[in-house]
Order: structure tokens, then C-alpha cells, then sequence
């Protein structure tokens, strides 16, 4: 019934906005880095419902681990505009909730995600190359809100989400009468800010320790009742990366000066004026004779970027698939000329809005709340359900989920492959109930879902490592008992047929030497 | 009669030819996986084309923990046992001989396919082979080339003892002739 509930849920997933009103003007009650430094990021007007199976509790169960596949590259590095390397590039993907019905795999709504999984902060305003399913965009800009939710209770060890950031009641501590509690924080995508900010910690009863107040950067919170049992927040902020702003083709990175111009299909971007005193470039878009597009971008706010988003916003230039930004660095201004680059081919990745190239998935950029982008997740919209035999193409078949065989409860054999064909191993198996998976090495994959799914990823490892080799002692299940075996199984358990074939011709070639050594002892007799 | 010189030169020019060539192609790898499938450990991969190694330490490292040492000896012995077979190819005649070096070259190109010089090969179409092989030891591959090959060896030369060779005229060859006769009749008593 619970399941039935989760797929009504799941399969009412769409785009889903609620505006709602606050109690408070948190962008006064949330507390900024300093003195008098405004919030780089808006409160949002709405809240947009995150991709299904955000929770902790939904993550992968007892999944296969993949590392990569040549097509799903790891650790790619990558360098930006002014020659900085950038925290490499990891290819992920993840299957959750999926299950067997029927003789079918099914994967639900939500269940399967690409990640774009980054070891680092991705920095906008620097020509960082960003990949997007192989094609290596350049990221430009982009949009952040902080969501503010009001009245919040997180039972002890259960999980919510606020905005794309995550909050799990993780631990409590006890010290003679007294206990502090631990909050865990992490995106949709399952990154874990625990490397970068640490896990902020409550009490209501160890006042000179820890109160009822943390502030992680933009993840804010203030508790009115914290007990081992459950914490309830009178307000609790997450950030939302809304939207990110990429192109696919490089116009112009250099000095530009007045009457400067470049052309990308029928539309000409030109500098119309630049003042140089005031800090300011106007840009012109013209179309077919008519400017449609004629914007100020500058002054440069040094002290502000690259995160506050007026202070961006402000350098940054957009008309249809064209952008553009006044750079700050090396300097914005030299020789009278302006520092510009200038893109075409520019697209958004929005927030919970469909991916325009392949619209089975939806598209959910994941923040980290200091303001840098840490990928975006690609989520299937549509409940998928795949017999023996059949496969579910990835966004835009950047990759394909292949059922092999199924034998009752058991997927006996399926595989993941990359756009060029190239497989993993088998990942199903005897005890193998579900196609839930862990693929890459990046930030997500390869480190922070470690903590929730490593213990089971690990059993599941040996398990079929043990099945494989025939040898070794069968862990004991820490939870479900391994099914039974299936019927029909016929191949000899730790013999593949290569090496039953290798052994056989060894047999062979001894009783033929045998015989050539016999024969030539008796005729020698 | 076995010509042993030329197998063991022949041996030692197939193997060290191997080691060569592995040399030769190896590359330093891009990702990660690929450093794990050349042997490597994640820790000692650094970036593309970096690893905790010099190239040529590298190469060493992959050789011993990819156990190439097995598919040297495989493709040593296959060369070795292919040049034998051409070698008696006067008195077996050019179909069995050709057939048993045909034999020992599918031998070497088995022990090639799992080997580290694999991905160079996958491109003429050997990965399905490959399959088959990989989840086969490579000690195992080596003990029945040398088992193969042995036989192989053990055979042709049996065969070469019990057929003469056609008359030529040259001084040289009948003497021969007479000396496989003289073999034949110690292997095969009148009845």
C-alpha cells in the first residue's frame, strides 16, 4: 500500500510550484557572513516541488556499483578561461526504488538519475567548461534563491527537503541528563556538506555547548523544541539552484572596443558604447535591422563576486540564445577597450522543468549554498517497465539500462552500457531483486551516498564476487535472507564457460601428450 | 628429430618481441578505469596520462600485476611450435604442416586477446575471443599452449620420422632418406 501511495505520488510528478507566503521577511531574519553584507542569493516566492525520492530513506537498496564505463568518463579535468583547473568531472548515474512485478523490472518515476557529479564548486563568470552528456558547454551564469519553510518537524533519523537541500535528523548524544543532536545536510543529488561545513548540532538542555540556532552559510535554522524523539524548527532555509545559464559556442573572449561586432545567424552583437570611467559597456542586439536587445552591463562590484546575484546580474547580458558578461578579470577595462565574452547557442537547465533535448527527463541543478553549482541531475518523468530482453534509453541514449533475465523476484542478469556499446559485467544475480544501482566516482558516487548505501554495496559486492569465484564463506544477511536459488540454473557455480573450455582442452592435451610419450616408449622398446 | 635450437631461438624472438611490443604501445592512462584495468591502483592514479609512476616503471608495474609474463610464454611457445611445424613441411606435407602452424597461431592470438595488447587488437574484431578467454587464468592459457604445442611438437616430429622424404638426387637428401627409413623400421617392425 505504501509502495502503491509512493507510485500515485510519484507518478503525479510534474512541475509543481506553490507560492506561498512567509510570516517573516527572512531576508532580514536570516543572519548574512558579516555586518552588513546583503544575502547574495533572493528569498524565493515559491517553492517547486524537488525530484521524487529526495529523502534518505529512498536511497538505493542494496545497489550494484559500477565505476564508470569509457562512454561514462571519470575524473575529467578541465581547465578555465585563465588557465585554473577546475575540480574534475565525473559521469554518474543512480537507480533507486526500482523493484520486480510480474516478470518486469520496474523503474519509477524519479527512480533513475544522471548526475553531472563534480569534485568541486563549479564557478560561474569564468568560462568553466561544465559537460553536458558528453557535449562540453561552457557555463555562464546563474540563478539561486534561498527557500524558507516555516513550522518544520524532523522525526529522529527521518529526513525533509527545503529547497534542493537536504536535512536528516542523524544522531543524538547523551551526557549525564543532557543530549545534543546532530542534523545531517545534503542536496537532492546526495552530495554531503559534511566535507565542507561540517553537520551543524542542537540542544535544548546544553545551552553553553550548542543552542537552538544553526547557520551553515545559507542553510539556516531556528528550533523551537529539539528532543531525542524529533526537532521542530520554527523556520528552516535550504538553498535552490533555479536555473543555470550554458552555451555550446564561444563568440568572443578578449578586448572589444566601440563598433566592435560579431555575427551568430541573423542576429549581430555589437559594442555601442563603452565608458570606461562609469565601469560600463552597452550592448547591442540587432535583428534584421532593428535592435532588439540594448543593455548596460557594469559596473564591476569586485568586493561582491562572484556570488551576489545583483552584483553578477549586473555584468551578464541575455536575448534569446545569446549571452554575454562584462568580465572582471584580469581587469574589465584596458586601453579604452572592454574585456568581453560574448556566447551563441546559449540554453537554461531549470529547475524541475523538463530537459529540451530529451523531455522524458526532467532537470534539477544542484547548489551548494556558498553559491557554486555542483552538476545537475536528470531524472526519468515516466514510470518504465522493462521485460527480458528490453532496454531504457538514458537522456538523449547517452547511456541504456539493459534487463537480461528475469526469474520471479530475481533479475538474474542486466547491465548498464554507454552510447558506443560498451557493457558492464552482469549485475544480476540469484539474490539480485531489484535493478538499483551506484555508477561513477565523483563527489555523490564515489563519496558522500558511500555513508547510506556502502554497507549494503559492499555485501552485494562480495556476495557475487563469492558466487563468481564458487569459493569463500557467504556473509550473513543484515537484512532480507538471499532468495532461494532459481530454477533451471545449470551452469556450475564458479566455472564460466571460458574456463570450463580451458580446463577440458587441458584434460586433452594431456592424455594427448600421454599417449605421444607411451607410443614412443613402446616403440622404443 | 626435434630441432630444439631453433624453437628455443625462436622462443626467445617471440617472447622478447612480446615484451617489446607491450613496451612499445603501452600507454599511460586517461581515467581512472582504465588505470584499474591496466593494474593500477586508484591512489596511483594522479590525472590523465599521470600516474605515481614514470612511464616506463609504469609499463613494468602493469606487466607484473597483469601477469603478462604467462602470455609471453604462451606467445613464445606458439611461435616456436609454428615455426617447427613450417619447418617439417618437406615431410608432413604443406596441408598438415600448414594446419599445425595454423594451430599454433590461433594459440598465439588466443594468448594475445587477454592480454594487455588486447585494446590494440579489439579493432580488427578480436574482442569476441577476448570474451571467451577473460575469465580463463593466464597461467592456464600458458600451461595448454605448452600442452598443445607439446603434443603438436611430439606428433609432427613421430609423423616426420615415419615418411620419407621424395628421392632428389642430392647426396645429402638420401642420406636422409635412408636414415628416416632406418627410423621407420625400428617405429614400425614388419609384421
Amino acid at each position: 500500500m505504501a509502495r502503491f501511495a509512493r507510485s500515485v505520488t510519484a507518478t503525479a510528478f510534474v512541475l509543481s510550484t506553490t507560492s506561498f507566503a512567509l510570516a517573516a521577511d527572512y531576508a532580514s531574519v536570516l543572519t548574512p557572513a558579516k555586518p552588513g553584507l546583503p544575502l547574495a542569493h533572493p528569498i524565493a516566492a515559491n517553492d517547486i516541488a524537488p525530484p521524487p525520492f529526495s529523502e534518505i530513506a529512498d536511497r538505493p537498496v542494496k545497489p550494484a556499483y559500477v565505476p564508470g564505463l569509457p562512454g561514462l568518463p571519470q575524473a575529467r579535468p578541465f581547465k578555465d578561461d585563465f588557465g585554473v583547473p577546475r575540480p574534475p568531472k565525473f559521469d554518474a548515474v543512480f537507480i533507486r526504488q526500482s523493484r520486480v512485478e510480474n516478470g518486469e523490472v520496474v523503474i519509477p518515476p524519479g527512480g533513475l538519475y544522471y548526475l553531472e557529479d563534480t569534485m568541486g564548486g563549479e564557478v560561474a563568470l569564468r568560462g568553466e567548461t561544465l559537460p553536458v552528456l558528453g557535449r562540453l558547454s561552457t557555463y555562464i551564469d546563474y540563478d539561486m534563491s534561498i527557500v524558507v519553510k516555516e513550522n518544520v518537524t524532523i522525526p529522529a533519523g527521518k529526513s525533509v527537503v527545503v529547497g534542493g537541500t537536504v536535512y536528516q535528523y542523524y544522531a543524538t548524544v547523551g551526557h549525564e541528563k543532557l543530549a545534543n543532536h546532530a542534523l545531517h545536510v545534503k542536496t537532492i543529488a546526495g552530495t554531503d556538506w559534511e566535507w565542507a561545513f561540517g553537520s551543524p548540532v542542537l540542544s535544548a538542555s546544553e545551552p553553553n555547548w550548542w543552542g537552538t540556532r544553526f547557520t551553515q552559510l545559507y542553510n539556516q535554522g531556528q528550533a523551537r523544541e529539539v528532543t531525542p524523539q524529533k526537532m521542530v524548527f520554527d523556520w528552516i532555509s535550504g538553498v535552490r539552484m533555479d536555473r543555470l545559464l550554458l552555451a555550446d559556442e564561444k563568440l568572443f573572449n578578449g578586448l572589444a572596443g566601440v563598433g566592435d561586432e560579431w555575427t551568430s545567424g541573423n542576429r549581430t552583437i555589437r559594442v555601442a558604447d563603452i565608458n570606461a570611467e562609469a565601469g560600463t559597456v552597452r550592448i547591442e542586439v540587432i535583428e534584421s535591422g532593428n535592435v532588439v536587445l540594448n543593455r548596460t552591463i557594469g559596473p564591476v562590484k569586485n568586493e561582491l563576486l562572484i556570488e551576489d546575484n545583483d552584483a553578477r546580474k549586473a555584468l551578464v547580458f541575455e536575448h534569446g540564445d545569446i549571452a554575454g558578461f562584462l568580465s572582471p578579470w584580469p581587469a574589465p577595462f584596458k586601453d579604452g577597450k572592454a574585456n568581453l565574452k560574448i556566447y551563441a547557442k546559449a540554453f537554461s537547465l531549470n529547475y524541475g522543468a523538463d530537459y529540451a533535448p530529451d523531455r522524458r527527463f526532467a532537470v534539477y541543478p544542484v547548489g551548494c549554498p556558498t553559491g557554486h553549482n555542483f552538476g545537475f541531475m536528470l531524472t526519468n518523468k515516466d514510470e518504465t517497465r522493462l521485460k527480458p530482453g528490453q532496454a531504457f534509453d538514458g537522456p538523449e541514449g547517452y547511456f541504456k539500462v539493459v534487463v537480461d533475465a528475469v526469474d520471479g523476484a530475481n533479475v538474474l542478469g542486466w547491465h548498464i552500457e554507454d552510447k558506443a556499446g560498451n557493457r558492464s559485467v552482469n549485475l544480476g544475480g540469484r539474490s539480485v531483486t531489484n535493478v538499483d544501482l551506484v555508477l561513477g566516482q565523483g563527489r555523490v558516487a564515489g563519496q558522500a551516498i558511500l555513508k547510506d548505501v556502502g554497507r549494503t554495496m559492499l555485501e552485494r559486492t562480495y556476495q557475487a564476487l563469492a558466487q563468481a569465484t564458487g569459493g569463500g564463506v557467504h556473509p550473513p544477511a543484515a537484512s532480507a535472507a538471499p532468495a532461494a536459488s532459481p530454477a533451471g540454473a545449470t551452469y556450475i557455480a564458479g566455472f564460466s564457460p571460458g574456463l570450463l573450455v580451458a580446463v577440458g582442452v587441458m584434460l586433452l592435451g594431456c592424455a594427448a601428450v600421454g599417449y605421444e610419450i607411451g607410443r614412443r616408449r613402446a616403440s622404443s622398446v | 628429430m626435434i630441432p630444439y635450437r631453433l624453437m628455443i631461438a625462436l622462443f626467445l624472438v617471440a617472447a622478447l618481441g612480446y615484451v617489446g611490443a607491450s613496451f612499445a604501445v603501452f600507454e599511460m592512462p586517461a581515467t581512472a578505469a582504465d588505470a584499474e584495468n591496466c593494474g593500477f591502483l586508484p591512489e596511483e592514479f594522479v590525472a590523465a596520462g599521470k600516474l605515481t609512476y614514470e612511464r616506463s616503471t609504469a609499463w613494468w608495474v602493469s606487466f607484473q600485476r597483469k601477469e603478462e609474463i604467462w602470455t609471453t610464454i604462451s606467445v613464445g611457445l606458439a611461435v616456436a611450435f609454428m615455426g617447427f611445424a613450417l619447418s617439417t613441411a618437406r615431410r608432413n606435407g604443406a596441408r598438415a604442416a600448414g594446419g599445425a602452424a595454423l594451430g599454433g597461431g590461433v594459440l598465439a592470438v588466443s594468448a594475445l586477446c587477454v592480454s594487455c595488447l588486447a585494446p590494440v587488437l579489439s579493432v580488427v574484431g578480436l574482442g569476441l575471443a577476448g570474451t571467451l578467454l577473460a575469465g580463463v587464468p593466464k597461467w592456464l592459457i600458458a600451461l595448454n599452449t605448452l600442452l598443445l604445442t607439446g603434443w603438436g611438437t611430439l606428433y609432427l616430429s613421430r609423423r616426420s620420422a615415419a615418411c620419407a622424404l621424395p628421392q632428389t638426387g642430392l647426396p645429402v637428401a638420401a642420406a636422409k632418406t635412408n636414415r628416416e627409413r632406418k627410423i621407420q623400421w625400428h617405429a614400425s617392425p614388419a609384421p
